[in-house]
């Protein structure tokens, strides 16, 4: 045979199950579910080609020699494996491939986020503590909030909800 | 006196929380900016640590101002502890009081500080001072402490610690997921293997074809065999019945009834007589 013989599942489903996202288990449990249609429908019938007591037939028809003929034919028969003939392996790796694009930009988006918070997390203990930190300090460290009267000017007390165009602006 | 809690409670935390817009240590959430911008904020806080705590800091000289958590000690209640310090190298011990008390004098024997109507309300006012120092000032101490705290813990440490928190949540989130996303080879063994699945059982359904089909031409051959016996059997008997029925004559027929009579007779008289 030229294909491999597969009669049962060889992927470790429960690894598996494991890995798919919660809210993707319901597609892995249809993905499942087909799988295991595909493995019943292997195991209806016989791995191998089924004996036939050729002894009783010769025993038993008037003519030997046709059982014997018939015995030949039915051991020397050749069935072919069914080959894919829609070549469904080959699409399958293709969108393997296409996918596996995808992931690798995924992975990489994800460890990206994953290299900032470890940025983050060993320039945190960097800051000042709080009776270091003065307001010019604070201008330099986060010169986006602190206040910037030539760039951002603002009221006084410069809080936001006083400023024109805040929603609680009319309040006051 | 005042300046007891003036220092370390009052001017910071009331100054905070009235006077300007709350400071916060904003520490953006990382999931929802933009890649390079934690990069950013980094790069920002290196060049301000460069700047306050860097090489060219000079902080033996100049060194950093940082906020004091008491204030200074203090004599009889509010005078400075360092003015003493600075007397005693020249005068001695004595000296800031003989001081005080001949500085209290010239001024009011020069008449500089002039003992009018309203001098009762200086002694007045200063004896308030020490009694609500006395009764009221420890409390008010604690609250502003308590409040100052708080202050402190709302815009300092919280945001800290809930910064290094989402960031080890962002961290271990996007661990699981690039381990999720490695779970797709599964996917693909899976698809793969449905192929063969289905290839196989296309071949095994073929061999139970040819199977049923060889079995059935045996079957067949079996059968026309029987079929053929059977009639042969039948044919044969029939025609020998037949023949044997053609061949009897009437007269033959007489005589064997004749015969049968008399076994019959025969037979009936033993059971007559008995």
């Amino acid at each position: 045979m030229a294909a491999r013989r597969i009669a049962k599942s060889a992927v470790d489903w429960v690894a598996f199950k494991e890995r798919v996202p919660a809210r993707q288990q319901e597609f892995y449990r249809a993905f499942k579910h087909r799988n295991d249609l595909f493995v019943n429908k292997v195991h209806q019938y016989p791995a191998e080609l089924p004996k036939i007591d050729f002894a009783v037939y010769k025993a038993r028809l008037p003519n030997p020699a046709l059982a014997d003929e018939f015995q030949k034919a039915y051991e020397g028969l050749n069935i072919p494996y069914p080959a894919d003939k829609s070549s469904a392996v080959k699409q399958i790796e293709d969108e393997e491939k296409s996918a596996g694009a995808l992931s690798k930009a995924y992975i990489a988006e994800r460890q990206a986020e994953i290299s900032d918070a470890k940025l983050l997390l060993s320039k945190i203990d960097s800051l000042p503590k709080p009776e270091e930190m003065t307001m010019e300090m604070y201008a330099y460290y986060f010169p986006d909030l602190a206040i910037d009267p030539v760039k951002r000017p603002t009221f006084w007390p410069h809080i936001p909800n006083i400023q024109p165009g805040h929603k609680d602006a009319h309040n006051l | 006196m005042l300046s007891t809690f003036a220092v370390r409670s009052g001017v910071y935390g009331s100054a905070l929380l009235r006077g300007q817009a709350p400071r916060v240590l904003a520490v953006v959430p990382i999931g929802s900016r933009h890649k390079s911008e934690a990069a950013k904020q980094a790069e920002t806080w290196e060049e301000a640590n460069k700047i306050f705590y860097g090489p060219e800091r000079d902080t033996k000289n100049f060194p950093h101002p940082v906020m004091p958590q008491e204030s200074g000690k203090v004599r009889m209640g509010f005078v400075p502890e360092n003015w003493f310090q600075f007397f005693y190298e020249k005068t001695g011990v004595t000296g800031p009081y003989f001081f005080g008390v001949g500085l209290v004098t010239t001024l009011l024997s020069k008449e500089i500080w002039v003992v009018d109507h309203g001098f009762a309300e200086v002694i007045g006012f200063f004896g308030a001072i020490w009694l609500l120092s006395n009764k009221v000032g420890a409390g008010m101490a604690k609250w502003l402490d308590n409040k100052n705290d708080l202050v402190n813990k709302e815009r300092f440490e919280q945001p800290i610690v809930d910064a290094k928190a989402s960031a080890q949540e962002i961290i271990a989130n996007n661990e699981k997921a690039i381990w999720q996303e490695d779970g797709q080879k599964f996917l693909w063994e899976a698809k793969k293997e449905n192929v063969a699945l289905q290839l196989e059982s296309v071949y095994r359904q073929r061999l139970a074809q040819v199977f049923k089909d060889v079995k059935s031409r045996l079957d067949y051959q079996l059968e026309v065999q029987n079929v053929k016996r059977r009639f042969e059997q039948t044919h044969m008997v029939n025609w020998i019945v037949d023949n044997v029925t053609k061949s009897i004559t009437p007269q033959q027929e007489q005589e064997s009834i004749k015969v049968c009579i008399a076994q019959l007779k025969k037979m009936s008289v033993p059971v007559a007589t008995a």
